[in-house]
């Protein structure tokens, strides 16, 4: 089952990771319960479980493919570890009951590593996989009768449990690096928008430096044309000061413009325009509500 | 008679003011000029002259004061060039022109900060002109 998604949003990852986990997981498990079918009916059983439960999490997945909700996902995800675990353990009961040897815990090593690699967005979901991976074997290997833990390799279950350990370990390092590249894609992003908007500053400063001229110019003319108006004169200079440093502060972007690329408004129209194309991306870069 | 300053600016209002402006306050005749055609156009006049001052942006895909400056530079005036300008201090080429002992000021400027400098320029003929704003 193929869906596409060109939505790069949390919800759209998790999904598409739940996707292909229970396509996985159901090929596994039908494979396996066609092989032993007519060998260990008990571990066929326990892979046709395995083998339902994956199934009817690609028909939640199927059904929640226009809305793609995360909590859908997220609970189809930990379904699909949970069902693959206890396929597992159900396998190793039949296995003990037969006393014959057998390789302990490996669908959950295999499980945890590809959890750890995997690394599902939600960090909850990965974490709470990885404890119900860890805790389940042990918890298993405890209930068995010591006659049956001697069937194990001497390793186990610290094997399991170190392996699992190690996932755990890849796991937190991969949600640092995922963060930490999160973070440097946000300042890139932040970088550019300080960029625009004192490009969009500069451009309205370029705007109004020639009208400020000619206030100011009007205003020395008055007062060489008629000395008797200085005392208006100079109220106007008062008032005008704190434009005209507005203005200066306005150009506080100009050491980051790159004048080969400058393009800035020429006319009140231009930068409007200006102004709403950095609204609508702001409006765009706003978090979608999950 | 050749005027003693020459303006390069796109704003008439402006060109008109800082005219008089210069005018009355230094009693010496002033030309201006609203883009580079016209003072390229005018080229024995401007050259004659002593003060040029250079408005950068002179229009959408205009020559710029920057363009006018080269010219200058190209053609050996010999007298004072003044950039006024609203954003364009940080602009490498009006830096260059700056170490190169042009003087930049910045939109707007006080009427008075100008006629000070050009007094100085013409009475004295100061080349240390005080003013990079």
């Amino acid at each position: 089952m193929k869906f596409k998604s060109d939505s790069s949003t949390a919800a759209d990852q998790m999904w598409q990771m739940s996707c292909l986990q229970s396509e996985i997981s159901f090929a596994c498990a039908v494979v396996l319960t066609l092989f032993f079918k007519n060998k260990v009916s008990g571990i066929a059983a326990s892979f046709l479980m395995m083998a339902v439960v994956n199934g009817t999490s690609l028909f939640f997945l199927f059904h929640n493919r226009i809305n793609k909700k995360i909590e859908v996902s997220c609970f189809v995800y930990i379904a699909n570890v949970v069902a693959v675990g206890f396929g597992v353990l159900i396998n190793h009961h039949f296995w003990l009951k037969m006393g014959t040897p057998f390789e302990a815990f490996f669908g959950f090593k295999i499980v945890a590593i590809i959890i750890a690699l995997q690394a599902p967005v939600v960090t909850w979901v990965g974490w709470s996989s990885l404890i119900f991976l860890f805790v389940a074997p042990l918890t298993q290997y405890f209930i068995w009768s010591p006659e049956q833990q001697g069937l194990l390799g001497i390793q186990e279950p610290g094997f399991t449990a170190v392996v699992i350990l190690s996932c755990g370990f890849i796991y937190f390092q991969r949600l640092k690096i995922l963060e930490m590249v999160k973070k440097q894609a946000q300042l890139k992003a932040s970088e550019v928008e300080i960029r625009r908007f004192a490009h969009l500053l500069l451009g309205a400063q370029h705007l109004i430096n020639s009208p400020l001229q000619v206030i100011e110019s009007g205003i020395d003319l008055i007062r060489i044309k008629h000395p008797d108006t200085e005392p208006i004169v100079k109220k106007i200079e008062a008032s005008f000061e704190p434009i005209r440093h507005v203005s200066r502060l306005l150009s506080f972007g100009r050491q980051h413009l790159n004048w080969d690329e400058v393009n800035l408004a020429l006319t009140v129209e231009d930068l409007e325009k200006e102004i709403q194309k950095i609204s609508s991306s702001v409006e765009q870069a706003r978090p979608p509500q999950l | 008679m050749s005027p003693t300053v020459v303006f390069l600016e796109d704003n008439q209002d402006l060109r008109d003011l800082l005219q008089s402006i210069i005018e009355s306050s230094l009693q010496v005749s002033c030309a201006a000029y609203e883009s580079v055609k016209n003072l390229i156009a005018n080229e024995a006049t401007v050259l004659q002259s002593r003060i040029v001052i250079l408005d950068i942006e002179l229009g959408f895909k205009q020559p710029t004061g920057i363009d006018a400056y080269q010219w200058l530079i190209e053609k050996k005036f010999n007298g004072h060039i003044f950039f006024l300008t609203g954003h364009g201090y940080s602009n490498p080429l009006v830096q260059a022109a700056s170490k190169a002992g042009v003087t930049i000021w910045e939109k707007p400027i006080s009427s008075a900060q100008i006629v000070s400098n050009f007094k100085s320029i013409l009475e004295y003929g100061a080349q240390d002109i005080v003013g990079a704003v």
